[in-house]
């Protein structure tokens, strides 16, 4: 029996075995101070090595059993959650986390037996399954918004009623436009979900400590747009790197001094790599919309073989303003309302096309990720605004969590046809 | 071929058209959009439908995407009978199609009215400044001061009469007693009378309907189980979202069914809407928008709303309370905010020991004869 075979025979075990239980032992086994060594030595990128081993002891908090946890969909405002000291499990990084560990067959296959129908979006039909199949702790609170989109709203109000904590689940209904009146409407649910929440934990509501939370926002995202300044001009990446893969420090952990503190380490490294970078590199410069896939896949390292290189992704864009630390209710009520995938679709083709011409990208790419109506359904509008600024876009139909929905030779031709395309160009 | 029941309602049909009336028409999406707003500024209120025989949608949605939107789309791009739109947030599909409409169709003015999804207070407040909106953008297209307000409270006379005769043809479809083993209005009828009320003048649809609702009654004297004149047949439910498509009513013709306390976007969801002028002060405020919001917000629920409990605790009693057999889950395909309402409710009617379907419905496109033949072997089963 080879190496290969012994490995994948130990990943078998775990996916036909994955319980609570056994996620409990794997993250017990990797926190293991010399195991958790040799793991951070795996890590190419000093950011990624430090957004690795910060997940993990992120993720071993959220399985301890010491915090209260909350589940929330992606762009709610986590600086309100993190300042309460509550741990977080987000869909979107459920449905990652599962695909990464190869069961989502397994989740998927447990939200189809509890009716979930096979059109939906697979990031919520998974979480739903994982949620069922008892693979995450079970929630103390479960907040959610339509922003970007309607699933989380109805697949989180319906675990809400699974887990019978119906009073603890909060929907932030987030307002067509942005207004004084969108502000004064979002802003006054946001501050009730605080001092119920408060109220629910037993604790004294602390809005000194939500200031420190905002505060350490703006922080993170002083770094981020240094970071994103850098990428306008940087082409030499560190392997590995893809600013898809920050997703649970950018938004879940927003208003935590360690995700600014990973966005500081990004900015520095970034940095030293453009102040390396060989003039002479010259490669295809992509914007890249929506999330990716992640399970294990060839997207990037195809793109990189045919001299093309994700710069920019629509969801690292720095789309806030600064917050004002002494108003942190109407701020953050403010931070989601800039949020391009609020509203109206103009909001997001504004942001995308002030992308295009700030990294003076050469083609976009769309994953269009399955059953993400609110995405796709903008595709064709998306297509021809870039095509009136002379920029092809690749819409990938694909999905982000199911790799048997995302066949990988289909993917390498239409992308090898799109590089094809636009080196010529 | 036209439903027979059109012959009954061809000046109602007709009001609709551009040509049988001077007046603007305005296109409409959903049933949380007041459709007095619409009238009082002095539009006729039209419930797009849709033109769903073409797949020239496809050139612009992708291929899983809601068919009732791409059918809009259609209607809207290449028809010039709008003189305005006014669509609601109700779903992400419906915020697309905003989007195609401002893109592609940019002479024609487009309201999008946001609904909130909660029922509370501080909801209330944003859907009644959401409304002055409205009103506000309707007033400016026909030139109308939006200090008006009294022209809303006329308008609301017709569109409270229409829902009234609404509700009495829905009691006497649901309650009805049969003649000669025959139902006196049948499923198909009754759903393409509804589907006539959502784009005709209210004034002319009302008489109409009146004079309908005259012409079925049923002859009481001899009403009895002997002469079969009682009511026999199965009562089941049906759930579902916007199916207003006469194909798939034509599919409950000759079934011993009535279809009993439906929940759709077509029925109880649009007109069960309690009267703003029968009780001023419903909202606590002397305020026209204020009183109309809590109207909208309080009728039975869209599924996209927040409160799935409270939506399942309705269906119970419904269930109880009609002696329904079974139910019909028909939703469009691709619509978000029904199918992940799906397993909360099929787990209920689980609980309830209350048979149901599931049916995906393509609007104007299904295939038919497959739909006729589950729902017969369901009611098959049903009736063992």
């Amino acid at each position: 029996m080879g190496i290969g075979s012994f490995k994948q025979n130990i990943i078998n075990k775990i996916q036909n075995n994955l319980d609570i239980g056994s996620i409990r032992k794997i993250l017990k086994f990797i926190s293991n101070p010399l195991v958790f060594y040799i793991y951070g030595l795996t890590f190419k990128s000093v950011s990624d090595k430090y957004l690795n081993k910060y997940s993990l002891t992120y993720m071993r908090e959220v399985y301890c059993g010491n915090y209260p946890i909350a589940y929330g969909s992606l762009f709610i405002p986590y600086e309100l959650l993190n300042s309460l000291n509550i741990r977080l499990v987000l869909p979107e990084v459920m449905g990652g986390f599962t695909a990464g560990l190869g069961v989502t067959g397994k989740t998927l296959a447990d939200a189809a037996n509890n009716w979930y129908s096979s059109d939906l979006c697979t990031f919520h039909r998974s979480a739903s399954g994982a949620a069922n199949m008892d693979l995450f702790p079970k929630p103390d609170f479960i907040i959610c918004s339509n922003l970007a989109c309607d699933a989380a709203c109805k697949s989180f109000e319906d675990m809400a009623k699974k887990f019978k904590i119906e009073d603890r689940f909060y929907l932030i209904d987030i307002p067509y436009e942005n207004d004084n009146a969108a502000i004064r409407y979002l802003s006054g649910q946001l501050e009730n979900i605080f001092f119920d929440i408060s109220e629910k934990l037993k604790i004294k509501p602390d809005t000194d400590n939500l200031k420190k939370a905002v505060s350490s926002s703006n922080k993170l995202r002083k770094h981020l747009l240094e970071v994103n300044k850098t990428r306008e001009r940087l082409l030499d990446y560190p392997q590995y790197y893809n600013g898809l893969s920050y997703i649970l420090p950018l938004f879940g952990l927003a208003g935590t001094e360690k995700a600014a503190r990973l966005y500081g380490i990004m900015e520095k490294e970034l940095k030293i790599k453009l102040k390396n970078q060989l003039p002479s590199r010259k490669m295809k410069k992509l914007l890249w919309m929506h999330l990716k896939p992640y399970y294990r896949n060839d997207i990037f390292n195809i793109l990189e073989e045919n001299n093309c290189r994700v710069v920019c992704e629509e969801i690292t864009d720095v789309f806030w303003k600064e917050m004002d630390v002494q108003k942190p209710f109407d701020s953050l009520a403010d931070k989601m309302l800039s949020n391009p995938l609020r509203g109206n679709g103009q909001n997001r083709i504004n942001a995308i096309l002030s992308m295009a011409e700030k990294y003076e990208i050469d083609a976009a790419i769309l994953f269009s990720h399955w059953g993400c109506r609110q995405s796709n359904g903008l595709a064709r509008i998306l297509k021809d605004s870039l095509a009136d600024k002379k920029i092809p876009l690749l819409i990938l139909d694909g999905d982000c969590v199911d790799k048997n929905n995302c066949p990988s030779g289909q993917l390498k031709t239409r992308i090898e046809g799109f590089a094809e395309i636009i080196n010529s160009l | 071929m036209m439903p027979k029941i059109y012959e009954f309602f061809k000046n109602s049909i007709k009001s609709s058209s551009p040509s049988g009336s001077n007046k603007k028409i305005a296109g409409y999406s959903c049933s949380y959009i007041p459709e007095e707003l619409i009238a009082a500024a002095g539009f006729i209120p039209y419930r797009i439908y849709g033109n769903k025989g073409s797949n020239l949608a496809d050139k612009y949605f992708p291929i899983n995407f809601c068919p009732y939107v791409k059918a809009v789309w259609e209607e809207i791009h290449h028809n010039s009978a709008f003189d305005s739109l006014v669509l609601a947030t109700s779903c992400d599909g419906m915020r697309r199609l905003k989007d195609y409409v401002s893109y592609y169709e940019k002479e024609l003015p487009v309201f999008m009215l946001d609904i909130p999804r909660k029922p509370d207070k501080s909801s209330l407040d944003f859907f009644a400044d959401n409304l002055k909106k409205l009103w506000a953008f309707l007033c400016k297209i026909n030139n109308i001061d939006p200090e008006e307000t009294e022209r809303i409270k006329i308008s609301t006379t017709a569109i409270d009469r229409k829902r009234m005769l609404l509700k009495k043809l829905t009691g006497q479809y649901e309650n009805q007693y049969e003649n000669e083993g025959r139902q006196l209005v049948t499923s198909s009828d009754y759903f393409n009378i509804i589907n006539i009320s959502l784009n005709s003048r209210a004034e002319i649809f009302n008489d109409e309907l009146e004079e309908y609702i005259k012409s079925i009654k049923p002859d009481i004297k001899n009403n009895s189980r002997e002469n079969n004149f009682y009511k026999n047949s199965l009562e089941i439910m049906i759930v579902g979202n916007y199916l207003n498509d006469d194909n798939f009513w034509s599919v409950f013709e000759n079934l011993n069914v009535r279809l009993v306390s439906s929940d759709l976007c077509i029925t109880y969801r649009y007109f069960d809407i309690e009267s703003v002028n029968q009780n001023e002060t419903m909202s606590g405020n002397n305020d026209i928008f204020d009183d109309i919001a809590y109207s909208y917000i309080s009728k039975p629920a869209c599924y996209r709303m927040a409160g799935i409990s409270l939506k399942l605790e309705q269906m119970r009693t419904k269930i109880s309370d009609n002696n329904i057999k079974g139910v019909i889950f028909a939703s469009l395909k691709f619509c978000d905010n029904t199918l992940y309402s799906f397993p909360a409710v099929k787990e209920e009617l689980n609980k309830m020991k209350i048979p149901s379907i599931f049916l995906d419905i393509e609007y104007g496109k299904s295939s038919y004869g497959q739909l006729k033949t589950r729902i017969e072997a369901f009611i098959e089963m049903l009736g063992l």
